[in-house]
Order: structure tokens, then C-alpha cells, then sequence
């Protein structure tokens, strides 16, 4: 849960400057602040929890890094997030044929231990676009959850505007599929 | 039909996932934390290898520059040698010449000539065909426009100058140019003669050692450190003035060792490695305990270079909690790397330059001392860190020197210099500083 008042948020400026200059324990305040929230774009990005935790190692890196270059323009948020989505792209981009395929089946039991119904839900709702093919995974996200348009996912994918739509299409179809299916399975294991 | 559906898909999950959170492992922040000690490191060796470059790229530079410099002035040398001869003709030949025209009224001539074996055999000739008739005999003609070596000069059993225009004189009328010569040329004798020329060049030598171009410059200067001060927030609701108002520069100084090349007669390029050491002491004053961002109260003494955490042993400050200072000193140490450009404005003895270049500082030590007050007796405590403070920072370097030729190797002199801080030597800091350096140099000039 981000908080508006977070001391993090009143003194951005200091902290942002603090982050810059090497002041660690800085760093780990705007990364606990932060972590949980990347966390959850990572997981839609990622095949699983395994990876999600990596991409979101090399983004916070990045994000420290290159923090020089946040001009406070536009929310800080949006541009971390924009970090971390970029080096999830690169990461699935170096390794994309290593992907082990997921099978639906592994939903449920992977996410047994879950606490709350709503949590469930989510946890679930996210395996399934993990499960998605990789690129139809990622145009979904990037149209759905960025809000990017088909020419802009095809300039950031280097892919046709075309390829776009009909991953994008793809994916809902397996959406829905899937959908269908862990529910129904779910309802047999309960 | 399907395709509302399928757009209802991305409205539930956009719904369903937008804003949800997951805690990552534990581990994960340690793993960012190592790469980016990691990063560090990387960092630091880049700025290091950096000035590692410099170094050794000042150092190539100034060894090439002075293996240039011997390499001419061996080659200047030996032409100078040879003019040295030349020069000491003319030079006789113009003192003979005046003796003459005080004797004989006569005009001057225009060139002179040194044979070998004189007083046997003499010619004199500028003629090739005789030339070469003479050296057949054994003699050896030296002439004014070529060049003898030393040995050459010490193998003569005897020399004679003679009046150019007297172009030949054939073998038969020897005896009459003997008696000629003799009688306008009066050597006090052939060994005064050569000894003469030999220490003629041996005078020369010495002028030739003093034409090298190279100077290194031990010096150790007396500085006054000001700052310019840009206040970028206020800590504790101390404004700049208040936080400056408090710090009192102490005496700082600096040593150093530079080597200078000359490029011309006025213009020279110095470059070298200095380290100094700057002190400011802070007057009394109370600190209030402070939460920083993570919500922890910390006692932090705000100075113009950042602020210094002071951790009072056994003490867990919170809301409310003041220490009060006593007395605190500050103590910076950096290496400089300068490359400045020197103009020689008088020359001479007294000779006056004018100096501007830039320098590259390195802080390689940041110590701060305090004294609290505790309800028995006062504490002192060591602070190794200054939050904020940069490591590098470069400086415009503007002065001038005033030196004085003790001999031909030694000079000394001053030199005062100004050295205004380009970059600041902090960064998210409540006040941005950039030091200004007043600075009067004692320095030796070696040549080497």
C-alpha cells in the first residue's frame, strides 16, 4: 500500500538526491516504499515468482542507477514502473526460447497456500497471464495495464501493428479459456 | 457478442491485478544492495582508473617533453660546439683585424682561416682544386661556415688566421704569406690560442646546460579556504547564514611537487600532485535530534560540507533530545592534480609569470572532531563521515609567481594563487559549497 503521507513522498526531492549519491540506507527505504508495488508488475511480466524477484533485483539496480536521469517530470512511480517494465522486456528478449512451458494445472497447487479468497483471486487471475505465450503475454500487459496503443507496443516490440492486434487477440481468447478452466478446476479441488 | 467479451476480459483483469501488491523475498533487497556495492566498486575503479589515465598519460607527456628536450639540446650542442669554433675565429679574426688597422690604418676582412701545421705549410685558398691540393699534403684548412669537433681543435699543432680576400696563394709564395700572416696575426702563441678556443667552448657548454627546458617545483603553501555557499534546504530550520555563521576557517596548507616544461621564451606548461589539508573549526552550538526519511530520530551537526551524524554511545535519541556541542574541527584532505599554463611577463633575474589552468581534487580524507557536553564531563567522538560530501570536484586555478635566479640550476620565489571550485563538493546537502582557495606558494626551481 503506497501512503500519501510517507515521509518518502515529503521529501522527495531529498531522498531522490540521498539515492543519487550512494546513501544506502536511503536506498532501502525507497525500495521498501516501492518493492511491493513493482513486485506485482514484475509477477504479470514474469513466468513466475522466481523470475518476477529477479526482474525486480535488476530494475531496483537500474532504477538507483539511473535516477540521475528523473527530471521530476511526470510521477515518479510511472517512471520507476517504466525502469522496471523495460528491463523485464530485456530480460524475456535474452531469454525467451528457455522458457519452460507452464501448465495450467500447476495453478492451483502453486497457489494452495494462498490466504484470502480476494488473494486467491489475484493470485490466480496473474498465473494465467503468466501461463500466456510470451508475446502475447506482453501485449496484453503493455495494452490493458500500460495503456499503450498497438503502434506503440509494435515500436516497442519491434513487431507489425498487425502482430500486435492479433497477439492481443490471442491472448484474450486464452483468457477466457483458461479462465473457464481454473475455475472449473478450482470448484473440483474444493 | 465474443468480442464484448473478450473486451470485458481486460476490464476485469485491469481491475482485478492494477493495484495489487506482493511482498518480494527478503533476500531480494540484500541482492540489490551487494550489486550495487558491487556497482560501486565498479564506479570508484572507473574514477580511479580515470585518474590512473591522467597520471600517467601527464606523466608520458612530461617524459616524452624532456627526452625531446635532451635530444635537441644534444643536437643544438654539437651545432653550437661547432659555431663555438666559428664564433672564436670571427671574434679573433676581429680583434687581429682591429689590431691591424690600429697598426696599419688597413681595412677589415671578411674571413678567416685555421691551418694545420701553419708555419710549414700554408695555403690559403677558398678555391676547391687547392683545397683539395692542401689536404694531399697533409694540412687541414678550417674554415669560418663549417664545423670542427673537439678533438679536431685539440689536434692542432698550430693556428693562423687569415684575410678571405686572399683567395690563393700558390705554394711559392708561402714564405712571404708566412711572414704576411705572422706579422697581422699575433697570436700571444699556438697553445694560449687553443686553449683559448677550448675554453671558449667549454663557456659555451655551460650556456648550452642552461638552455634546458625542464624545472621541477617542490612547494608548500599557506592557504585560506572560503566558500561560496548555495542553500539548497534548510536542516533543522537553520538557514545558510546560521550554519556558515558558526564555522571559522583555520590555517590550512598544502604541499606539493610540479614539473614545468617550457614551451617557449614566454610561455611554459606546469603540471603535478599536490596534497592538501583544509581545518575549519564549528563554535558552540545545540543539536536537536532529528527523524530522518525512515522515521528515526538522529543527532546530525549541519556544516557547509554535509552533515555529520554524531552517534552518542548509549544514547537512542528520540523525539525531543538535544546534545550540545562544544566545540567541533573539520578536517578535509585531497589530492590535486593541476595543469596550468604560465606566462612569463618579466624575464631575467627577477623574473614575474602569470599562471591560469585547472585541477582535478580527489578528497581522500573527511574527519570531523566533536566535543559534547555530557552531565559529568565533556565527550569527544570521531565522525569518519560527511553525508553529502563529493569526492571529486575540479578548480579554475589562477595566479602568479615571482622568482628569483639564485644560479644557473636554483631559482625560489612565491607564488600566490586563487583556486575557485568549478563543481561543488557536496550533493544533497542542505547548503551546496564550492571552496575558494587563497592561497601564497614557497617554491624551489630545480632544472634538471
Amino acid at each position: 500500500m503506497l501512503y500519501t503521507n510517507h515521509p518518502i513522498l515529503n521529501n522527495l526531492k531529498e531522498v531522490i538526491k540521498e539515492c543519487i549519491a550512494g546513501n544506502r540506507s536511503m536506498q532501502n527505504e525507497f525500495y521498501k516504499y516501492y518493492a511491493s508495488r513493482m513486485m506485482g508488475v514484475c509477477l504479470r511480466y514474469s513466468k513466475n515468482r522466481d523470475e518476477a524477484e529477479e526482474i525486480l533485483q535488476e530494475g531496483f539496480i537500474k532504477v538507483f542507477m539511473c535516477m540521475h536521469q528523473y527530471k521530476f517530470k511526470g510521477s515518479l512511480e510511472g517512471w520507476i514502473k517504466r525502469t522496471i517494465i523495460n528491463c523485464a522486456l530485456q530480460k524475456i528478449r535474452s531469454k525467451s526460447s528457455l522458457y519452460p512451458v507452464i501448465n495450467i494445472d500447476d495453478i492451483a497447487e502453486r497457489y494452495a497456500g494462498a490466504d484470502t479468497m480476494t488473494d486467491l483471486h489475484a493470485k490466480e487471475l496473474l498465473a494465467l497471464i503468466q501461463n500466456l505465450p510470451t508475446m502475447c503475454k506482453l501485449v496484453f500487459n503493455l495494452y490493458v495495464f500500460e495503456g499503450m496503443t498497438h503502434k506503440e507496443i509494435a515500436e516497442m516490440l519491434h513487431i507489425a501493428e498487425g502482430t500486435s492486434k492479433s497477439n492481443l487477440h490471442d491472448a484474450r481468447i486464452m483468457l477466457q479459456k483458461q479462465l473457464g478452466e481454473g475455475i472449473q478446476m478450482l470448484k473440483t479441488k474444493m | 457478442m465474443m468480442d464484448k467479451n473478450l473486451h470485458e476480459i481486460d476490464q476485469f483483469f485491469l481491475d482485478s491485478l492494477e493495484n495489487y501488491e506482493e511482498d518480494p523475498a527478503e533476500d531480494v533487497w540484500a541482492s540489490v544492495e551487494n550489486d550495487l556495492n558491487k556497482t560501486d566498486v565498479v564506479k570508484y575503479k572507473t574514477k580511479y582508473k580515470f585518474l590512473l589515465r591522467g597520471v600517467v598519460c601527464l606523466s608520458l607527456l612530461l617524459i616524452s617533453l624532456w627526452l625531446n628536450d635532451i635530444i635537441q639540446t644534444y643536437t643544438y650542442r654539437l651545432k653550437q660546439s661547432d659555431k663555438s669554433i666559428a664564433n672564436f675565429k670571427a671574434k679573433q679574426s676581429s680583434k687581429e683585424n682591429n689590431k691591424s688597422k690600429k697598426r696599419n690604418g688597413n681595412n677589415t676582412f671578411n674571413d678567416v682561416y685555421i691551418t694545420k701545421h701553419a708555419e710549414n705549410n700554408l695555403y690559403l685558398s677558398k678555391s676547391n682544386d687547392s683545397k683539395s691540393e692542401i689536404e694531399k699534403a697533409g694540412d687541414k684548412i678550417f674554415q669560418e661556415d663549417k664545423f670542427y669537433s673537439h678533438n679536431q681543435i685539440q689536434q692542432l699543432d698550430s693556428i693562423l688566421i687569415f684575410k678571405k680576400r686572399d683567395k690563393f696563394l700558390p705554394p711559392k709564395n708561402l714564405p712571404a704569406i708566412n711572414k704576411d700572416a705572422q706579422k697581422w696575426f699575433q697570436f700571444p702563441g699556438h697553445a694560449s690560442a687553443k686553449n683559448q678556443m677550448l675554453n671558449k667552448q667549454k663557456n659555451q657548454s655551460i650556456q648550452l646546460k642552461a638552455k634546458h627546458n625542464f624545472y621541477i617545483i617542490p612547494f608548500f603553501s599557506y592557504d585560506i579556504i572560503k566558500e561560496r555557499l548555495l542553500e539548497q534546504y534548510k536542516y533543522d530550520n537553520q538557514d545558510q547564514l546560521a550554519v556558515a555563521k558558526r564555522e571559522k576557517p583555520d590555517a590550512s596548507y598544502t604541499l606539493g611537487l610540479l614539473a614545468e616544461y617550457r614551451l617557449s621564451k614566454k610561455y611554459s606548461v606546469q603540471a603535478g600532485i599536490s596534497l592538501s589539508n583544509s581545518f575549519t573549526s564549528i563554535s558552540s552550538t545545540v543539536i536537536r535530534a532529528i527523524p530522518d526519511n525512515s522515521g528515526t530520530y538522529k543527532f546530525k551537526l549541519a556544516t557547509t560540507y554535509g552533515l555529520a551524524e554524531i552517534k552518542r554511545t548509549g544514547m537512542n535519541p528520540q523525539n525531543g533530545d538535544s546534545i550540545r556541542l562544544k566545540d567541533a574541527s573539520l578536517q578535509l584532505q585531497y589530492v590535486s592534480v593541476p595543469v596550468m599554463i604560465k606566462y612569463q611577463i618579466k624575464p631575467g633575474n627577477f623574473n614575474v609569470s602569470g599562471l591560469a589552468g585547472m585541477g582535478v581534487n580527489r578528497i581522500v580524507n573527511e574527519k570531523m572532531e566533536v566535543e559534547y557536553a555530557s552531565n559529568t564531563n565533556a565527550e569527544t567522538e570521531v565522525v569518519e563521515k560527511i553525508e553529502g560530501l563529493k569526492k571529486t570536484f575540479i578548480t579554475l586555478i589562477v595566479g602568479g609567481e615571482a622568482s628569483y635566479t639564485v644560479n644557473k640550476r636554483i631559482s625560489i620565489g612565491i607564488s600566490p594563487a586563487i583556486r575557485y571550485s568549478l563543481t561543488p563538493v557536496n550533493e544533497g546537502t542542505p547548503i551546496k559549497t564550492f571552496p575558494v582557495s587563497i592561497s601564497t606558494a614557497a617554491l624551489v626551481k630545480i632544472k634538471l
